[in-house]
């Protein structure tokens, strides 16, 4: 999966658009719904992640430092 | 109890009754209840006389985080739940803990259907039910069935085992 890929997928999944400097805590979209299909995601590029992890995750840029796709 | 994943859902007991009112009184649970009344002590109390249902409080890691619920009204359930720890809002947690309480009603309790209210301002809320596959039926209403539960269950089932 490229970088163009992964954010096209997450903002399928959000529902709206996105770019890697969009900031996650300003998003109404970014729920639970979103944290179960950012895991989907993780799981198929078969990232290894720690829920807690996710916590620490602000824009889209850190999501897709977690992929290596940044 | 219920039990899975990490968490427990323990039957609601009188010795819970300050912690829960204390909940349900703050401003981030009340305002999205459909009675957004301040609830008295003696109110409470009358209300857990007269529960008809099943209510159980959300632990995790041995911390009480929250309440849900599957309530008798006439001859259907309603289900609900509010988690009052920030921790815990807004990640997977919240599947998993109704994933437990809607595996009880259908496996358990042999049910069909559940209903649940959603006030039309709590998109969050409406998005999360959605995906769990209930259907609006009225203006703050919305049924599961027990084949939609199944069949949205079946998409994220091995994630929640996972994590």
């Amino acid at each position: 999966m490229t970088k163009e890929e992964f954010i096209e997928k997450l903002s399928d999944l959000l529902d709206t658009e996105i770019d890697e400097n969009t900031s996650l805590e300003e998003l109404e979209e970014w729920d639970s719904l979103a944290m179960l299909g950012l895991l989907s995601i993780y799981d198929e590029l078969q990232v290894e992640i720690d829920i807690d992890e996710m916590d620490d995750f602000k824009n889209v840029n850190d999501l897709l430092k977690k992929a290596n796709l940044a | 109890m219920l039990n899975k994943y990490d968490i427990n859902l323990q039957p609601l007991k009188k010795e819970d009754l300050d912690l829960i009112r204390s909940w349900r009184n703050s401003d981030k649970i009340r305002r999205y209840a459909k009675n957004q009344t301040h609830i008295t002590k003696k109110m409470h109390q009358k209300w857990f006389e007269n529960i008809n249902g099943y209510y159980f409080i959300i632990e995790i890691n041995n911390t009480k985080i929250g309440l849900i619920w599957l309530k008798k009204i006439h001859d259907y359930y309603e289900s609900g739940f509010y988690i009052y720890e920030d921790k815990y809002l807004n990640n997977i947690y919240s599947y998993k803990i109704v994933t437990i309480l809607h595996k009880f009603a259908f496996y358990e309790l042999g049910l069909n259907e559940i209903y649940c209210e959603i006030l039309e301002d709590n998109s969050r809320a409406i998005r999360f039910n959605k995906s769990l596959g209930f259907k609006k039926i009225d203006k703050i209403k919305y049924r599961l069935t027990k084949k939609d539960f199944e069949t949205h269950l079946q998409q994220f089932a091995s994630i929640l085992e996972k994590y």
